[in-house]
């Protein structure tokens, strides 16, 4: 069998000579010019993978965004490395990270935590500023200000003061900014 | 032999309810513990030979409640209370309590704390004995324009600080005249909330603080030692996330050092302070150094102390409990001890995120100690203090100290559970990533700590790159691997256990090859 998968992720180009497959196994790889023959073992974690030069833990964990796309967050477990939106877009599949960063959407404001709204600082219709304060969260026993992650009209406010809130409960959606 | 003891109840949960229990059981004192509703299979729990349930989540119906606390004793036999941090363990009409019901209360007494644990008080108590503090508005301030006089007096920036505060719950920092009626305001609120008071009061703001601490411990009769100090400069959101001994700023200081130890001896004497407590101090760089409060318990950081002195704080403070105990020598202090607190809460932000854990996996290794309740998948309660861990290293030196903490903060992974499709499950986050920062910071490895550092530093809290462009080869190839099985498996799912991993079908491959599929 020769099938083979090609893409990129980031600025590297990567292709799989031999597709991988289960929880152990090894499989070579092109990165660039150079082809690697690895040998991985998955855990419930992330991967172990072994290269020519040396053997490598990450930790990884799936993210959908808006769209449902798998993003990938990697975590070094031998050391700094942390990033996140990874993916490895195959050859022929449309590369939209770009795309998507220019599209400002309206973005829902939700509550990370159960907590009780103590100031609403905007009221429907006005235009903020990029980190301008939207409402103030007590949770934890700690005021919490809750900021405008982009500019925009306010659209729609869902929460009045002194109303209690769950995790995730809409607390307003700001608008794309025109 | 172990000598038969009458039991001593914990009154709290988490890491420092295991931490009290072990020490207990050392010296044979059976061991009660208490829980509420989330805290039924604590760990906690399972660290004492008896336990109680005392109510439902909220501290007020649970570990707050005197009366079912008092109760739960009576009920088990306990002669002694040990009230552990937070909690019930600065509250003098809890140590009146226990006295009145022919309890002991493991701490000092109610007078002391009266005295001490009121900032105001305490202030009073201080200036009498000439130990320099910061200057501060004589009493708790009635309106805004009253604070507004007093920073004109001594000159913006000053801050806002609730009467019965703590862990910077309550406190505001005010840069200008114009900002003191919203932040009293709001600062009030919280204090209010937190603490059931609102009263505040005003102090001068010193720039480039550094927050050190003494650790003393009192006979109860007039005699007291200390065991040297902590430096906890490093904080976010007013609250430590890093404690050290000995502190760098006094290693500058040495003379410094001497007077902050005297005059906390001095305190600790004239207010008979019994057991173990803690001066705060702020040292400026000049290495000038003012009175903060006084802390009338065992504190959250009290290894980094036993780690250099070799003193079991909790052991002391039991034998000082049932009388056995007399005013020890001031120990010998030897090498450097990093305290790091692993927290659920965003790296970025700070903001706490608790939630369940999948996975955890602590450090070990030479020199290291670990207080937590989480051996095992388990959940961060979101009804308490969001601390997951407290990862201690001793070595030598100060820099060995710090690269023990590096490859002790690399081994620890804390993880959320997954769904079947790879996503995470809950809310959980942590500060590992940040800690991991930290401790590679060259500011940090060269002791130059003041409380603004992590403001000072961005890159500590800068979220991680996206989209890969600065990817390691490894991490790009292990990336898209597990991307790939992921997918083949993700495919094979529902297809029956027997064939999950196996081999994918034909037109899934040529698929792939195609690249129709994502």
């Amino acid at each position: 069998m020769s099938a083979s998968i090609s893409g990129k992720l980031g600025s590297w180009d990567l292709e799989w000579l031999s597709i991988p497959r289960g929880r152990e196994g090894s499989a070579r790889v092109r990165v660039g010019k150079q082809i690697f023959e690895v040998t991985w073992r998955k855990d419930s974690h992330g991967v172990w993978v072994e290269f020519p030069h040396g053997t490598f833990g990450f930790d990884l964990l799936a993210e959908r965004d808006e769209e449902g796309k798998t993003l990938y967050r990697l975590k070094s477990r031998q050391g700094l490395e942390n990033q996140v939106g990874l993916h490895f877009a195959r050859a022929g599949e449309a590369n939209t990270s770009g795309s998507a960063e220019k599209k400002k959407k309206s973005v829902r404001v939700r509550a990370q935590m159960p907590g009780k709204i103590v100031r609403v600082h905007v009221k429907p219709g006005d235009f903020v500023e990029k980190d301008q304060l939207l409402l103030v969260m007590e949770a934890m026993k700690m005021e919490n200000p809750i900021k405008a992650s982009q500019a925009g009209q306010v659209a729609k406010l869902v929460v009045t003061e002194g109303q209690a809130v769950e995790t995730g409960a809409e607390l307003l959606t700001l608008g794309e900014s025109s | 032999m172990i000598q038969p003891r009458e039991p001593v109840l914990i009154a709290n949960r988490g890491e420092i309810a295991i931490r009290i229990a072990r020490t207990a059981k050392l010296l044979g004192f059976p061991t009660v513990a208490v829980y509420s509703d989330p805290d039924r299979f604590s760990e906690h729990v399972r660290a004492c030979d008896q336990a109680v349930y005392l109510g439902e989540a909220a501290p007020s119906a649970s570990y707050l409640n005197v009366e079912k606390v008092i109760a739960a004793a009576k009920k088990t036999g306990a002669r002694y209370i040990h009230p552990g941090y937070g909690f019930l363990s600065e509250r003098p009409h809890f140590v009146e309590a226990c006295e009145k019901a022919g309890l002991v209360f493991v701490g000092p007494s109610a007078e002391s704390m009266r005295l001490m644990g009121d900032k105001i008080t305490a202030r009073k108590t201080v200036d009498s004995l000439g130990v320099p503090r910061v200057p501060g508005s004589a009493g708790a301030v009635s309106s805004a324009e009253e604070a507004i006089s007093f920073g004109k007096q001594v000159g913006f920036p000053i801050l806002l600080k609730a009467t019965a505060g703590g862990g910077g719950k309550g406190m505001r920092r005010v840069d200008s005249e114009k900002e003191v009626a919203a932040a009293l305001e709001g600062a009030s609120r919280e204090a209010l909330g937190a603490f059931g008071d609102g009263s505040m009061y005003v102090e001068k703001l010193v720039l480039k603080p550094h927050h050190v601490e003494i650790q003393v411990f009192g006979d109860g009769r007039g005699g007291a030692i200390h065991l040297g100090e902590r430096e906890c400069s490093i904080q976010r959101r007013h609250q430590k996330v890093w404690e050290e001994s000995p502190s760098p700023i006094l290693e500058r200081f040495p003379k410094t050092r001497e007077k902050m130890c005297e005059a906390a001896i001095r305190i600790a004497s004239s207010v008979k302070y019994a057991g173990a407590g803690t001066f705060e101090f702020i040292v400026d760089e000049e290495g000038q150094f003012y009175f903060l409060e006084m802390n009338t318990r065992l504190q959250v950081e009290h290894p980094v102390t036993e780690l250099v002195t070799g003193v079991d704080l909790v052991a002391w403070q039991l034998l000082l409990a049932t009388g056995e105990l007399k005013l020890p020598q001031i120990p010998l202090r030897k090498g450097s001890a990093i305290e790091v607190r692993l927290y659920a809460e965003d790296p970025h932000h700070f903001l706490p995120a608790p939630g369940p854990i999948g996975a955890i996996a602590l450090p070990y290794g030479p020199f290291t100690r670990v207080d937590t309740a989480f051996t095992g998948p388990g959940e961060v309660s979101l009804n308490y203090d969001p601390m997951i861990a407290k990862i201690v290293v001793w070595a030598p030196t100060r820099a060995e100290a710090i690269g023990r903490m590096r490859v002790a903060l690399d081994e620890t992974r804390v993880e959320p559970p997954k769904k079947a499709d790879g996503t995470a499950l809950g809310s959980l986050k942590t500060n590992l990533s940040f800690l991991k920062r930290l401790v590679r910071l060259p500011a940090v490895l060269e002791g130059d700590t003041p409380t603004d550092l992590i403001g000072a530093h961005p890159e500590l809290t800068a979220e991680p790159p996206s989209g890969g462009l600065s990817l390691s080869l490894e991490g790009a190839v292990a990336t898209s691997l597990y991307q790939l099985i992921e997918e083949l498996e993700a495919d094979t799912v529902g297809a029956g256990p027997q064939s999950r991993g196996a081999d994918s079908t034909a037109w899934r491959q040529v698929a792939l090859r195609e690249g129709v599929r994502s």
